[in-house]
Order: C-alpha cells, then structure tokens, then sequence
C-alpha cells in the first residue's frame, strides 16, 4: 500500500513521543520479566534517541541481524523458556527494542504504534489491578493521540487532541459491549502459573509464626454477608487443623483427611461471598463451621474448606455456615491423633495438669481451671514473647508467661492432652474489619489467629479460645499491628487515630472499596456471570453461537448509536454573554427596574441610567462593554471578565 | 453611543457630517427628526423612499432639501394619467442635420428623483420607473443607459383611498427599501412653520454638506457595519415571528431580511457605530416592513409594535 501519508518522512517530535511513551509503558514489566530484557529494550530506547542527534547510529541490515540474533539467544538464556508467557513477553519486548532501531518512515511508525498496544496488552497476564488499568489506559490513549498525529500533515495540539478524545468517546461504547459479551474462557488466561511469594498462613504453626504475620496489614480476603453479619466474637474464620505437636511446633500430621457433606441441617445458614486473595495453597477459609460450599471445593473431616487447586490469583467464592453446627464425629483413629503427645512433656506441666484433675469432677472443670489458670496468673499478650530457653511449653507456662495467641493455643492443647482430652489447634483469622465506603468487610493478615477445640464426650468438638482468657479483647477488636511491634503488650485498635490518622484511612478504604469493585465487575467477570447478565436480558443459555451472535448484534447496534450520535448537531459551545446579561438585569429587576425580554442593550441601560444616576456612569460602561462584546467586531475573551467584574461590583 | 466605537481609518469621515445634515434638514421639516433620519438611512442604505400621505404635509419639501444638502441634481417628476413611459426614460428624436435618431434623456436621468403622486399614473408607466429603480439602468430604442450615480428616488404616494389613483401592487412595493409617512405635524411645529418664513426661499439658501463623492464613500462604507451572529439571530428571530403572527397574510421574505439588515447598517452608521444593535432593527422595522406585510385589515402600526414585543431579543 502506497500511501501518501504513510511515505512521509517520520516527524521528530513524534518518534520523540513514541520513545517516552513505550519507556512509561514498560516500566510496569519491570515486575514480571528478567532485568537484562528490560535492559536490552531500555537500551535501544537510548540508541534510538541517540540517532535522532546522530543518524549515522541508525544501524545498517547485517547489524540489526546481528542484534536480532543476540536478542533471541537472551530470550531464551534469561526465561530459560519454561513459562510461555514470560518468554512470549520477552520475545515482544526485544523485537519492539529492535523495531525502534529501524524506524525510517511513518509506517515504521504505526508499526511501533501497535506493537505498543500489544506490549499494554502483555501487562495483564500479569497483572489486573485497577492502578494498572488505569495507567494503561492513560498509555494507550497517549498511543491513540500519536496515531492521529501520524496522520496528520501539519502539527496541531489542539486538534490532535481533540481527534484522539473524540475516537476514544466514539471507541468507548463499543469497549463495553464487546467486554460483556466477547465469549469468555472458563478460566481466564491470567494467573496461570503465578507464583507470587505471599504472606498468608501456612499449615504449620511454630511459635512466633502467627505473631509475625500479625505485623502484616496485608488484606488476607474480603467477605461480603449476605443476610445477617455475625458479631466480631462469633467470626471464626477456620482454616487448617493441626493434629501433631513436638511441643512447640503444630504440623497437620500424618493421619489421612476424609472428604465429607455436612448435613445443613434446619439452621438458616450464614451466606456470604469471599474474596480470597492468592495464597499458592489449597486450603480455603469459611465461618466455624462450613455446611455449604461452593463449587471446585470440598470440606474434609477436619470441617476445613478446600479447594482443587492451588489459588495462584484472587478467588471468589460462595459459602454458608452454620455457627451453632456441631461436629461429633472422631474416630478410634483420630483420637489417637489427638491425644498425641511430645516425646518429653515437663514434670511441672504434668504436676500441674495433676492438680486440675483432682479438684475436677468433670473433664469441662478441667478446661475451666485451665483457663482460669491463664486467666488468673500474670499472663501478657503481646507480640515480642522473648526468647523461650529449653523446653519452650514450660518456660512459656511458668516463667516467661508472655506470648501470642499460637503460644496459648498451642500450649493449652497440650495441657488438654496432658489431661486426657483430645484436643487439637486450629489456625485462621478471626474478627475483621468492614470498610465503610462498601458493603464488605475486610480480614487482614493482622487478625492471623490460632486457637484450640477439644473432645468433649457428648458435646463433640467444642471451641476453646485461651487468647480470650488472656486478652478479651483480642475477639472485639483488630490489632493495631503498626503500634503493637514495638509495644509491650498488643496494641488494639480502638477507633481513635486523630485527624490525620482518619482522613489517610478513610483513603485507603477508599481505595479497597474501588479495587474490589474492580475485581467484582471487570476481573471477575467470568463466563457465569456472563451468562447471568445474558439471562438478564432474556437470553438464557446462550453459548457458542448464540453469543458471538449477540456480540455481533450487539456491536453493530453499538456503532449505529454511536454513528448517530456524532451526526446529531451539537449546540454551539455556551457563550457566557447571555448569562453576564441576564445577571445584569436581574440586578436592575432587583432594584425595580422594569425591563421587558425585547427591550435591546442600550434601551435597558438608558432606562437604567435614567432610575439609578449615581450610577450612570458604571451602567454606560457596562452598556458599551457588553455591546462590544457580543455585537462587535472583535472576539475579546479578556474583556469578558472584565464586564464581568463590572457586573459584580455594579451597586445601585 | 460613542463615536470611538467607530474606527477613524476604516470611516470615510466624521459621522457627524451626516448629524449636521440632518440638524440643517430639521429647519426646513420641522418637528420630524425620526422621519427625516429614516430617510436619510434609506439613501445611505443605497435604497429608494416611497413616502406616503396625504398632499400638503412637506413631501415634496424634503425631496428637495436632501437634494440640496447632499448635493445632488434634482428631477421632479408629476404623474399623472396621461403620462407615458417615454416622458420619464426619455425619447429618440431624429436629427434631420446629422440624419440620425437622437436620444433626449428623460427626467429618471438625475441623482435624485422625486416621482410625485406616483399613484396616478398608470400601471405601465409606473412600472417604467419601478424598473429603472431596480437596474438603475434604462433601456430605450435598444439601447442600455446607465443611470448617474448615486441614484435615489423619493416617491410620493396618496393614501389609497382617493379616488382617481392606481394603488402599486404589493410586488412592486418590494422595490421601494423604506416606506414611511409624514403625517401632520404636531402643534408646536405647525406653528412655527406657519410663522417661519417661505419653504422655497429658504430652500434657495441651502447649501450642499456633503460632496457627492462623501456620499458614496458613505454609502459604501455601510456594508463595513458588523453585524454579529447574535444580531443574526435576533434578525431571524423577528422574520420567523412575522411569518407565524396572526394578522398578515404573507410574512417577511428573505430578500426583506436583508433589507432590514441594510437598513438597520445604515441607521447604525449614523449614529456612528462600527456594529448593529438590536434597537437599530428596531427602530427601522416599520419602515422596512410595513409595506411588505400584507395586513389582513389595515392596522399595521399596532401591529408591527407587537411584532417587536414578542420576539426576545437573544
């Protein structure tokens, strides 16, 4: 195609605004590729501005073969092509680099234009966060201004900029149609294979574990209720389950986990939605205790929820509960399990768990002594417990009395075991905080707990939280994770952070609120979804055919409209002499001033003149001013804030 | 308003040589200030005057002095019944020396031509003139003549309820830019002409204020008067108005539009200002577009007057 634009010789200031643009839009890849492609295409950035001053660098055919060749053997050296995509990004990002060098002419131009497009389109395989679409978006619109620009002859700012806001309006419509109703991948093409390192719990507990994570305010998942939200106390959200201890450590154990399908029984279930954010792990969170789950999940026999595959990237998914569900089921095998006990356990703890059992009759008087005994000896919550020397359980129960919520957990399900009792941990979150600008509430690494269920013959697994006994208010209030670090004792959070303090929250859940509506209508816009906003509009079961059909109606309907729309004449811009006018005679009306809707300029400002002398001379000048201005010959704009000002100050 | 509004380069002199014609023109037509300045747009504005009313009342009297003050050949035409189309273009008369046809121009040869009593005469000799007026050119045995420059006729009209007249038709109508009338003049200028002295003495004593050349610059430099779009609108506003009202047959045409345009240029111009405003509109409407409104009982004046009122002025 010989064009007659596409020949022109390419403009400076264009090629400049490619290179800054394509620099800004690959600063997000810094993330996700290996630094010596980013480094190869930075640096062809810079010979390429380098040849704008000097052409003579423009390199000739055999170098650019050369550099073509070198920049596959980097491709394939530094993503060892294991991962499609990154090596597919790669690839894109070197030949961009290379494009840039053979820049000649303005279709070299467009070329580069739309490999920019593509490298925008890259960055969602790896990313699909709103700040990222955002700046992507703000990229390509640049990108869409530097095509208009290519086109044109003769640079205009204005004009250009003008073009590329009205091609993006008129584009706008038709993004959203083909978005709702482009046929979608059951599971999307993003979040294959990402393996992020993550914060989150993991399925063993040590002591200092869960106390670390506590100093992450990180999000852990958001839970949206459906119905009626429990009380900060009853929101257990229970995770792994931990059967076997070395004394201080908690692991799983060894034990085989059945799958089973509670029975929802009569109880109106606690329904809600959470969005878990990528973990890399199995394991699901729900509300003690899980009765309905969702699809691609299952409950095993430790009532932990559990999805088919690892969660790689954010994951929503709908559950219910039942909080007064009682599990009642423990095997010869699992209480074997749960009455495991370390190799060595310290006189002083059997003497101790001696004691309770004499003055017990019942083995829930032996709980209750033992709480009362967290509860009654100077036991402090805190995240910094100290070194534990020795048998760490013992120093912890008799001497250093300070710790976390896993020391407690972990320490009292020993004593149990001591006793007799089955017991087990089990670590999740618990509270969680609701943003108020949405309608969701917030669970953050900071809430990371542990507490304990012990075997009570008749009344089945019952929820036992030591850290309650120690910290009340563990369970009423979030941790102030920030302050307690350095604290003594764990900091809660109470709700007063000053003027400051509140506005930057009310920021950041702000921001929470937009990214997870963000999440909920566009990234998860999942074929489900699809198919119910299909539904919607009576198109139920609409699949394959039926919905490259409605994109296509849809799409052609889309540019009808928009086609229309631009035809359809738009009103001259608002002159702002009318309204100064009328503002004018409202004053003079004010004052009793009788003017009628045909009465010209100079009639109402000699009638003005007439009533009001002291003003006279102001009115004249008012009147000669505005017929300048919207009779007269020249377009003065400043002289419009002036007859403004006049008006504004005119007094009667 | 000001008289800085106008551009001292781009005008081709004082506006107020025009005021002092019309204050010199104010001693001998006393008492109508408005009519003899709408007269005076009318000849700057390059149109012609139809004046209609009753005899008596100084018609003929203002002819005379604009021709006077503006320095202008005078020609004064009388129609009546009998007159042919010959007695106003002119005629051919064969030259028995020199053995050929002759041509003897007739009255219409002048700047300024008062066609009296225009109603008299009949349709085809009145047409004689009307086409003169529209060409500004006569064509006579074959032969095109231009007609001087400038060229302004002032006719005068009897009401059309005297008997013995041919009222014009409305198509003819058209070609006069302004009609206006007289009327009797108020107690105090009555008096004061009847104990002033001879009209036609004083007549004798005028002299020209503006050179013939002045005028023409004058009358060129009318279309150099802005008109603004919201002038536009306001212009187009009114002939939309004059077009739905109840009361006339026919509204205003384009070609009106225009000339109420041209008009309002002109009376802008006098006033020494280098942009219309809507009262400029105003104040000659009625002149301009009386005679185009086909009244369906008569009473324009009132009617014009609601036309004004009910257009807003945007």
């Amino acid at each position: 195609m010989t064009d007659a634009v596409t020949e022109l010789p390419i403009q400076r200031r264009l090629l400049r605004a490619v290179l800054v643009l394509l620099s800004l839009l690959m600063a997000p890849h810094a993330a996700n590729l290996h630094p010596a492609i980013l480094g190869f295409f930075y640096a062809a950035v810079g010979w390429r501005f380098a040849a704008m001053t000097f052409p003579r660098l423009i390199p000739g055919r055999w170098l650019l073969l050369t550099l073509m060749i070198g920049a596959m053997a980097l491709v394939v050296t530094a993503t060892g092509l294991v991962d499609g995509r990154v090596a597919g990004t790669a690839l894109l990002v070197v030949m961009l680099g290379l494009k840039l060098l053979e820049i000649r002419a303005r279709r070299d131009m467009h070329v580069t234009v739309f490999l920019g497009y593509f490298l925008v389109l890259t960055q969602f395989l790896y990313d699909q966060s709103l700040w990222l679409a955002l700046y992507s978006f703000i990229g390509v619109v640049a990108l869409v201004g530097v095509q208009v620009g290519l086109n044109r002859v003769k640079a205009d700012l204005r004009l250009q900029l003008n073009a590329t806001l009205a091609l993006v309006a008129a584009a706008a419509p038709l993004a959203i149609v083909v978005f709702l109703l482009f046929p979608r991948l059951h599971t999307p093409l993003w979040g294959i294979n990402t393996e992020h390192a993550v914060t989150g719990i993991s399925d063993e507990m040590s002591l200092g574990s869960i106390g670390q994570l506590s100093r992450s305010n990180a999000t852990a998942f958001r839970v949206r209720f459906f119905g009626e939200e429990p009380a900060q106390s009853a929101r257990y959200w229970r995770g792994p389950v931990l059967w076997e201890t070395d004394g201080s450590r908690w692991t799983k154990g060894r034990h085989a986990v059945r799958t089973l399908e509670p029975d929802p029984g009569s109880v109106l279930p606690i329904d809600y939605e959470i969005t878990l954010e990528p973990t890399g792990e199995y394991w699901l969170f729900g509300l003690d205790v899980v009765t309905g789950r969702p699809a691609h999940t299952y409950i095993n026999s430790n009532y932990s929820l559990v999805a088919e595959q690892r969660v790689h990237r954010r994951f929503s998914y709908r559950a219910s509960s039942d909080p007064g569900f009682v599990i009642d089921q423990l095997s010869d095998h699992e209480r074997l399990f749960a009455t495991q006990l370390p190799d060595r356990v310290s006189p002083r703890i059997r003497e101790l768990v001696d004691a309770w059992q004499r003055q017990a009759d019942a083995p829930a008087q032996v709980i209750e002594q033992a709480l009362r005994y967290f509860r009654e000896q100077p036991f402090v919550y805190t995240l910094s417990p100290g070194e534990l020397r020795g048998d760490a359980i013992d120093s912890f129960l008799f001497e250093t009395r300070r710790g976390f919520c896993e020391h407690y957990a972990g320490s009292f399900a020993l004593l149990m075991r001591v006793a007799g009792l089955p017991s087990r941990v089990v670590i999740g979150y618990q509270g969680g905080e609701k943003n108020p600008h949405a309608d969701h509430w917030v669970v953050r690494q900071s809430d990371a707990h542990a507490w304990t269920e012990v075997w009570l013959e008749g009344n089945g697994w019952v929820r036992i939280d030591p850290t309650a006994a120690v910290a009340p208010e563990r369970i009423e209030q979030p941790i102030d994770a920030g302050r307690s670090e350095d604290a003594d004792r764990v900091v809660f959070n109470t709700g007063d952070f000053g003027l400051l303090g509140s506005l930057w929250l009310n920021a950041v859940w702000m921001a929470d609120a937009i990214d997870i509506g963000w999440y909920r209508w566009v990234v998860d816009f999942t074929a489900d979804r699809q198919n119910s906003l299909l539904e919607y509009f009576g198109l139920s079961n609409t699949r394959g055919y039926g919905i490259a059909i409605a994109l296509i109606v849809g799409s052609a309907m889309t540019i009808a409209l928009v086609y229309l729309v631009a035809k359809v004449p738009r009103p001259r811009r608002q002159d702002p002499l009318p309204l100064l006018w009328r503002r004018f005679v409202a004053k003079l009306q004010h004052r009793g001033l009788k003017v009628e809707p045909w009465h010209g300029p100079d009639t109402v400002c000699a009638a003005a003149g007439a009533s009001f002398p002291n003003a006279r001379a102001e009115i004249k000048a008012i009147n000669r001013l505005y017929v300048q201005l919207r009779y007269g010959r020249r377009d003065d704009r400043q002289q419009v804030g002036a007859l403004r000002q006049r008006i504004r100050r005119l007094r009667l | 308003m000001s008289n800085a509004a106008l551009h001292p380069a781009a005008a081709p002199g004082d506006p107020d040589e025009l005021r002092k014609v019309l204050t010199a023109a104010g001693r001998l037509i006393v008492g109508k200030p408005e009519t003899l300045r709408l007269a005076l747009t009318c000849l700057l504005a390059g149109g012609h005057l139809l004046i209609e009313d009753v005899p008596g009342v100084g018609k003929t009297t203002l002819a005379h002095v604009l021709a006077r003050l503006l320095g202008l050949d005078f020609q004064r035409i009388q129609f009546t019944a009998d007159l042919l189309p010959a007695d106003i273009v002119g005629v051919s008369i064969f030259e028995r020396g020199e053995g050929r046809f002759h041509f003897h121009p007739g009255p219409v040869f002048a700047q300024l031509v008062l066609a009296d009593e225009i109603n008299r005469a009949t349709p085809k000799t009145q047409s004689a003139l009307l086409e003169a007026m529209e060409e500004r050119q006569v064509t006579a045995d074959g032969e095109t003549r231009r007609l001087p420059e400038p060229f302004f006729v002032i006719a005068t009209q009897n009401p059309r309820t005297q008997i013995g007249t041919f009222g014009l038709p409305e198509s003819q109508l058209d070609r006069f830019l302004m009609r206006i009338s007289l009327g009797y003049p108020d107690r105090a200028a009555e008096r004061e002409l009847l104990a002033g002295g001879d009209r036609r003495q004083m007549l004798g004593d005028v002299e020209p204020l503006l050179s013939v050349d002045a005028l023409r610059a004058w009358q060129r430099h009318v279309d150099r008067v802005h008109v603004a779009g919201p002038l536009l609108d306001y212009v187009q506003a009114l002939l939309a108005a004059s077009r739905s009202m109840p009361g006339w047959a026919l509204g205003l045409s384009p070609r009106a539009g225009l000339s109420l345009l041209r008009a309002a240029r002109a009376w802008a111009m006098i006033d020494g200002r280098a942009q219309v405003v809507p009262e400029d509109v105003q104040q000659v409407l009625p002149s301009v577009a009386g005679h185009r409104l086909q009244s369906v009982d008569g009473d324009d004046g009132e009617r014009l007057r609601g036309l004004v009122e009910g257009v807003r002025i945007p």
